[in-house]
This record gives structure tokens, C-alpha cells and sequence, in this order.
């Protein structure tokens, strides 16, 4: 990368970040062309990434060894800024409020990175949105599935169960006006879910009435400005559900709340400034047992930051970052509040090229207890050889999230909630490597990748003595553990062109976590994940995108209490399962108008037996999406 | 793997379907069916008849075709009969048995929508279902003159409800074959 090209704000990460080939990135094309109509449906283009969800809605992911699924750790970033969804420890990507038609790329991060001066130890989604094209532009987009298992006829004999699944519909619209440095955009998006798989229908059978009510209602706004480099967005979304939560042991009918707000102006030179705050949370609604638990979630994160040229090859950026939390827990009205402070340097020293290196060093002060943070990247861009080195140790406050609360002992006591956190360290410290070599011929790429990463006093949740949630007394209790121990893991990921129209990709990951603790080594679930993709595109109004993946056997130890009372719907070892994937897409009057044709299968029927829940069989799905844009340069 | 695959498109090319101009022809076909074989679903309903018309136009490989069909179930036990609409798209290539006489495979998948009657059986809940539908055919057509032939279809039919619905349908039918005019074939394309 040559410095001379950097921008203050966004130079700093670029060099950290650059020869990324260990970001997988999706475009707005590859989005449309596979049929992805809501955000979880990122996962199924994820190589490296793997998920598990109870009803097909809500997706616990994770990036394969690097965070585990059921206390994720991974950063979500949305245009540059950190959005907190987390809510006991869950963070789905479903309830952002975003819109398809407005995402221009999504990067996902595997491995350890820095991210707009924020060290993502964990992996990182990163969705970045298109500015708006000059003129007024409107897009939508409808989809609706449906899913095999209904009774069909069989309803009216004395073989048939009641209806199954149907997804969507899935509504998302957005209008925007814009001019050459200025625009206003303003999205909306409504999505329904209807998911009753015999699996998990006895569980909610008290809960969920309607034959064909749509179990998960989601609404969702968002509105976004730019004006001559500053940038402004707000988003609201709103989800009613009945939600497992592992952590309880079963549904419950709950309102959840997502929203954020940011601002943040990008000088090239000078200070910039990134402003963000957000807020997750839920209430329960009425219910048989009068549960009645409210959760919220709140966190500011205030950036300043600058860079400056030392030399005409070596440049050093910098910035403080402060950020403010406060979780506020119902019935017993817990509140607490914490606070962190971050100062960050980043040296490019400017060495000779080909060889390339950022260092980011940085030290931090999180409720009180200190910590520091060491990240370098070194790559040689002749050879695709690249380096990654982090060393990482922080207060469990710089988490702010509910693993933070339970490590302070905050969280309350109740016959909902009973938490036991038996001697929890202050600090968490990671240790991780990452070496990636890539290459490219006429009409391939390679990229193979490994690493180690080591953890020691990592705060891990351990749910235990779950009974079968068909029962109405709860007797779940959590325990807050620290364990520690290693995780290597290793990739590889081909893309081929075989004819001028039909491009093949395949990939593989495995984990292999080792530890004296049981805990850390039942915390990786997945350990291995295989797939082809193919892709068949004669011309810009056609295509066929088909994908096979292959996800390994896995376990869920935590179910074992679970699974003595009710093996059925807890096994806590999983099968492995070939998941298929074909979306046909047919575009019209000059890509204005896209229409899609999507089949999604587990083709392995005991994974349906999910720890949690169900695995929809098939989806058929259908989806058309529409832009129109009209040039006004007088606006 | 790049080899293999030339020689497969290579080999399919000298078919006369793969070798023709993709959305240059259109074929037009009107079919009545019978529905022959019996399961645990013709306990409680009639064997279906119905109608099916589609359309059919050379695509890159192959050919590609749109069917919208019906199928009426009496009910032969205390059950509501119902209707059907399938609406399906498929992919299938010919094979010239002799100058007149062809034979096409058809693999298809769509959506197989039911509408039952008025129940007086006392059951609740909406009365439709609709579920996804896979196909498995192979056409017999003899070619009258130019343009009209004449076919018979036997069709496998796999409807994914709970339990799943096997049907094996037997039609017969007729079809028109006919250039694709500028405006459709900028449509199709």
C-alpha cells in the first residue's frame, strides 16, 4: 500500500488491514446473486464461519476457533462503528437494522484484526454500506418461503400434524436523494417467521397458538446522512418473539429492542471524530408462568483520532478511545455502570518494499483495572507470505457485555436468574498467531492459512442442570467459570475458473482446541467445515449459484443434564450434515428488477435434532428485489 | 477437472437441443393427465385428473420450460376434496430417437398449492396448504408436420408434506413449436 494514498482516518486501519486475504469479502452482487434476502443468511457464504439456531431466525455464529458460538466475543461493525447487539450472550444479526439493498460489502474476519483503531481479538463482521448514487433511488425487495413438512391433505386424516413452516414475508424498501457530497437515506424492513417444526412444537405449544401467526415479527427503520465527509445514521429495530434462550432452558415470549445511533467525520488531515452509541435489550411479555424479566444493554464509545508523517514512508497514527456501558437487569432493578479508557498508536515503519509492517500497540484502563494490547501485521506482497501477532490482556470489563456483568458480580438473583461465579480473575489475556500464504495463477487462487491462539483466564458461561423445557419449574443454573487453553486452526480456500461462465470454490476449515479443562474444550462445538461453490453466470441477466457445504459431527456437552430427561430434543452430539444450496436468479430491465428462485436443504435429516430445537428440511424461496434510480443533479 | 468438464459440454453440444440458440423457439404444450398409482393418500381420495400447459425454449444447455398445472382429488372417504395448482420450471434436454420421434427428460421443481372444500368435518385452521414439488418426466413426442407434434408424458411427482405425496401421472398431449419473436426472446433473455 503505498502511504501516499491514505487518508487520515481510514490509513491506519488500511495498513493494518491491507493484503487482507484473510477477510473474506462479500459484495452487493455476491449478496444478490445467492439469494441472501436477511442477514443471518451471510453464514451460508461464511467460509470460515459457522452458526446453529433453534427456529431458523436467530443465529448463534461464530468464526471457526476463533470465537466460540455460545458466548460470542466477535465484533459487528457497521460503516466503521462498533454496534453492540449483545444480550445474554447472544448477538444476532437479524435484529440490525439493515436492509440487503443498502449493504455494498460485507467483510468477515476470521482471525484477529484492527478495525477503525478497535483490536476485533475475536473476529469481526464488518457490513459497510453503498453511499447513495446522485439523483433519487428507490429499492425494494420481497421474499417469501416455504418449508417441507406441512401436512398437506394429510391434515384432515389421523396421520397429519399441524401446519409447519413458512418464512417471510420478507419486506425491505429504502429511498434515498443525494448530490455529490451530501445524501440522506431512510430504509424500512418487516420480516415474519414461522417456525413450528414438530421438534420443538411441544415446547411451544403453550405459547404459540396460531397455525399459521407468525412466531417472530420483526420491524425494523434506520435513517443515514452524509454532508461533506461528516456522517450521521440511526437505526430502531423491534422483534416480538418467542426466543429460546439456552441460558434459561426454554422459550419465552419476549419484545427485543436493537438500536444504535453514530456520527463520525473523516478528514484528510487533522482530527477525526467517531461518536456511536447503542442499546439491546428485552421484556418479557405475558406468559404462563409470569416470568417477567427486562434486560437492557446500553453502551456509549467516543473516538478521536489523527495521524502524522514522520518521514516520507513512515507514518504514526493515533487515538483515545473512551467508552460508557450500563446493563440495567429487572425484576431486582441491578444497574450497573462501567467504564473504559483506551490510548492507541500505530507505527508504519516504512520498511522496503515489497515487505510491508504495521504495529499497533495500545494501553487501556477498564473499570479500573489496566491493561495493553500488541497487534503487528507483516506481509511481503511478492511472495503472499503474511504475518499476524496479537498479545492481549484486559480487564473482563473491556467486554461490556453479560460475561463483564457476571465476572463484577452484578447480575441479580431470582428464581429466573441464578448465577454462581466462583473466583473470577480481573484480566483475560489472549495470545495469538497468524500466518497466511496466498497465490494466484491465470485462472486460480490459492490461499492456505493457519494459527494458534491461546487463552488463559477467559470468563466462559456454562449453563448446567437444565431440565427439559417442556416443564414449567425452571432449575437452570449458570455458572461463570475461568478456564483456559489453545485452539489452532487452519483453512484453505481455492477459487477456479474453470469456463469463461462457470467459477468453482472450494473451501475447508478445521479447528483443534487442547486444554486441561473440560470447559474450554465443550466451549468449540463445531471443529470442521468443508464446501464447494459454483457458480454459473452466461451473461449479467442469468445466473445460477449452487452451494455444498459440509459441516462436521458436533457436540453440546452443556445439554447433557438436558438430554437424561428428554434425548429427543437435547442429543448433545450431532451428526454431521450436508447442507445444498441453489438460488437461480433472473434479472430484468437492466438489472432493475431481480428475480430469485432459492432452494435450501440440510439434506442429513438427523441434524434436524438440533440440541436446542429444529433444522428446517427445505426452504423454497422466493424473492424479487427492484431499484430505480432517477438523476437530478439539482437536488 | 477442466478437462473433463469441456469434454462433458463438448459431448452434450451434439445434442440437438444443447446445440440450438438459447430462447430462439418456443414450444407451446396442452396436456390432460391421469394420475395411476395408488398410495396411502388414495385411502382417502380419488386419483387425480388434470390439465397442465408449459412453456418451453432452448437455454444454454438443454432446454428450460414453465408449467402451470391442476389436479382435482375427490374424496372417496369424510374428508374435504380439493384442488391443486402446480406451478413448476424444469430443465431437460432431447434426445432425437429418429427424424419424427424424440424423447425428453425433464427434471423440475415448483410449488404445489392445494385449496380444499368447504369442510364439514368439524377441522379448524385455513383451508390451504402449499408445499415445494419435485419432478422426474420423460416425454415421448412424434412431430405431425413442421411445427405440431403430438406426446405422451410419464411423470413422477414428489409433493415434500408430512408424510410425502407419491404420484405418478401418465398425460397425453399436443404441442406447437414456433420462432421466438424479437420482443419475447429480449423478454426471455
Amino acid at each position: 500500500m503505498n502511504l501516499r494514498h491514505c487518508i487520515a482516518y481510514t490509513c491506519v486501519s488500511a495498513i493494518l488491514g491491507s493484503a487482507n486475504v484473510l477477510a473474506q469479502v462479500l459484495t452487493a452482487d455476491d449478496l444478490a446473486r445467492s439469494g441472501v434476502t436477511r442477514l443471518s443468511d451471510i453464514l451460508e457464504l461464511a467460509d470460515d464461519w459457522v452458526g446453529s439456531s433453534t427456529e431458523g431466525f436467530h443465529w448463534d455464529l461464530a468464526p471457526l476457533g476463533t470465537s466460540w458460538e455460545a458466548s460470542p466475543d466477535w465484533h459487528l461493525f457497521l460503516d466503521g462503528h462498533p454496534i453492540g447487539i449483545q444480550t445474554l450472550n447472544r448477538q444476532s444479526l437479524n435484529l440490525l437494522p439493515v436492509t440487503i439493498s443498502e449493504i455494498c460489502e460485507v467483510h468477515l474476519h476470521a482471525t484477529p484484526n484492527v478495525i477503525h483503531g478497535i483490536v476485533t481479538h475475536a473476529g469481526a463482521i464488518h457490513i459497510r454500506r453503498c453511499t447513495p448514487t446522485e439523483g433519487l433511488t428507490i429499492a425494494g425487495q420481497f421474499s417469501a418461503g416455504n418449508e417441507t413438512g406441512d401436512p398437506g391433505p394429510y391434515k384432515y386424516t389421523n396421520v397429519g400434524g399441524t401446519n409447519v413452516d413458512r418464512t417471510g414475508p420478507t419486506i425491505h424498501g429504502s429511498i434515498s436523494a443525494a448530490s455529490k457530497d451530501r445524501f440522506i437515506r431512510v430504509t424500512g424492513a418487516s420480516d415474519e417467521h414461522h417456525a413450528t417444526d414438530p421438534r420443538i412444537r411441544p415446547r411451544v405449544l403453550q405459547l404459540y397458538q396460531g397455525e399459521k401467526d407468525a412466531r417472530i415479527i420483526y420491524r425494523g427503520l434506520g435513517v443515514d446522512a452524509g454532508l461533506s465527509g461528516h456522517r450521521v445514521g440511526a437505526g430502531i429495530s423491534q422483534v416480538e418473539d418467542l426466543m429460546f434462550l439456552p441460558i434459561m432452558g426454554r422459550e419465552l415470549p419476549l419484545d427485543q429492542k436493537v438500536s444504535y445511533v453514530f456520527a463520525s467525520f473523516t478528514p484528510l488531515k487533522g482530527l477525526g471524530y467517531s461518536l456511536v452509541g447503542s442499546s439491546a435489550g428485552f421484556t418479557t411479555r405475558q406468559n404462563p408462568e409470569s416470568l417477567s424479566v427486562d434486560i437492557a444493554h446500553r453502551q456509549v464509545l467516543a473516538r478521536v483520532f489523527s495521524s502524522t508523517r514522520l518521514s516520507s514512508y513512515t507514518e504514526l497514527g493515533y487515538g483515545v478511545t473512551a467508552a460508557l456501558a450500563e446493563a440495567r437487569f429487572h425484576p431486582t432493578h441491578v444497574r450497573n455502570i462501567v467504564e473504559s479508557i483506551r490510548i492507541d498508536a500505530t507505527l508504519h515503519p516504512g520498511l522496503p518494499s515489497p515487505l510491508q509492517m504495521g504495529v499497533m500497540s495500545s494501553l487501556s484502563l477498564d473499570a479500573g483495572v489496566p491493561g495493553y494490547e500488541f497487534f503487528s501485521h507483516t506481509w511481503h506482497d511478492a511472495w503472499g507470505l503474511e504475518l499476524r501477532l496479537l498479545a492481549r490482556q484486559r480487564g473482563l470489563a473491556s467486554r461490556m457485555n453479560f460475561a463483564n456483568w457476571a465476572g463484577r458480580g452484578k447480575l441479580p438473583q431470582s428464581a429466573v436468574f441464578r448465577y454462581e461465579y466462583p473466583g473470577l480473575p480481573r484480566r483475560e489475556s489472549i495470545r495469538s498467531i497468524d500466518v497466511t500464504w496466498s497465490a494466484a495463477g491465470r485462472q486460480i487462487r490459492l490461499y492456505l492459512s493457519g494459527g494458534v491462539r491461546t487463552y488463559a483466564n477467559v470468563v466462559y458461561p456454562v449453563t448446567e442442570g437444565t431440565l427439559d423445557s417442556t416443564q414449567t419449574h425452571l432449575q437452570t443454573i449458570n455458572s461463570f467459570v475461568s478456564t483456559e487453553g489453545s485452539v489452532a486452526r487452519t483453512s484453505l480456500r481455492i477459487d477456479f475458473s474453470v469456463l469463461r461462465y462457470l467459477a468453482v470454490k472450494l473451501h475447508g476449515s478445521y479447528t483443534y482446541p487442547w486444554s486441561d479443562s473440560q470447559i474450554f474444550l465443550d466451549a468449540w462445538n463445531h471443529r470442521i467445515q468443508v464446501g464447494i461453490r459454483g457458480e454459473f453466470q452466461p451473461n449479467k441477466r442469468f445466473s445460477i449459484d449452487m452451494r455444498l457445504r459440509y459441516v462436521g459431527p458436533s457436540s453440546w456437552n452443556e445439554y447433557q443434564e438436558a438430554a437424561k430427561e428428554n434425548p429427543v430434543f437435547y442429543v448433545m452430539r450431532l451428526p454431521s450434515a450436508v447442507h445444498l444450496h441453489l438460488t437461480v436468479q433472473k434479472r430484468l430491465w437492466e438489472e432493475h428488477l431481480r428475480i430469485s428462485a432459492t432452494m435450501r436443504n440440510v439434506l442429513d435429516h438427523p441434524h434436524i435434532a438440533h440440541p436446542a430445537g429444529a433444522r428446517s428440511r427445505a426452504l423454497f424461496q422466493v424473492a424479487l428485489s427492484y431499484s430505480f434510480g432517477r438523476q437530478n443533479a439539482t437536488l | 477437472m477442466k478437462n473433463i468438464l469441456s469434454t462433458l459440454f463438448l459431448v452434450l453440444s451434439t445434442v440437438p437441443s444443447f446445440a440450438q440458440a438459447p430462447f430462439s423457439r418456443l414450444q407451446f404444450l396442452i396436456q390432460g393427465g391421469q394420475n395411476i398409482n395408488r398410495t396411502y393418500l388414495h385411502d382417502y381420495w380419488h386419483r387425480a385428473s388434470g390439465l397442465k400447459v408449459s412453456l418451453a425454449t432452448p437455454f444454454y444447455a438443454g432446454h428450460w420450460e414453465v408449467g402451470l398445472g391442476i389436479h382435482r382429488f375427490d374424496a372417496s372417504a369424510n374428508v374435504p376434496g380439493f384442488g391443486a395448482l402446480w406451478i413448476s420450471s424444469g430443465w431437460g434436454f432431447t434426445i432425437p430417437v429418429t427424424d419424427r420421434i424424440h424423447l425428453t427428460p425433464v427434471l423440475g421443481a415448483g410449488n404445489y398449492q392445494m385449496s380444499f372444500d368447504e369442510s364439514g368435518g368439524g377441522f379448524s385452521g385455513e383451508n390451504t396448504e402449499s408445499d415445494f414439488a419435485g419432478s422426474l418426466g420423460l416425454m415421448a413426442s412424434v412431430y405431425l408436420s413442421r411445427n405440431w407434434f403430438g406426446f405422451t408424458q410419464a411423470e413422477y411427482l414428489r409433493i415434500q408434506t408430512q408424510p410425502l405425496m407419491h404420484l405418478w401421472l401418465i398425460s397425453v398431449g399436443i404441442g406447437r413449436e414456433f420462432e421466438a419473436g424479437r420482443l419475447i426472446k429480449i423478454f426471455l433473455e
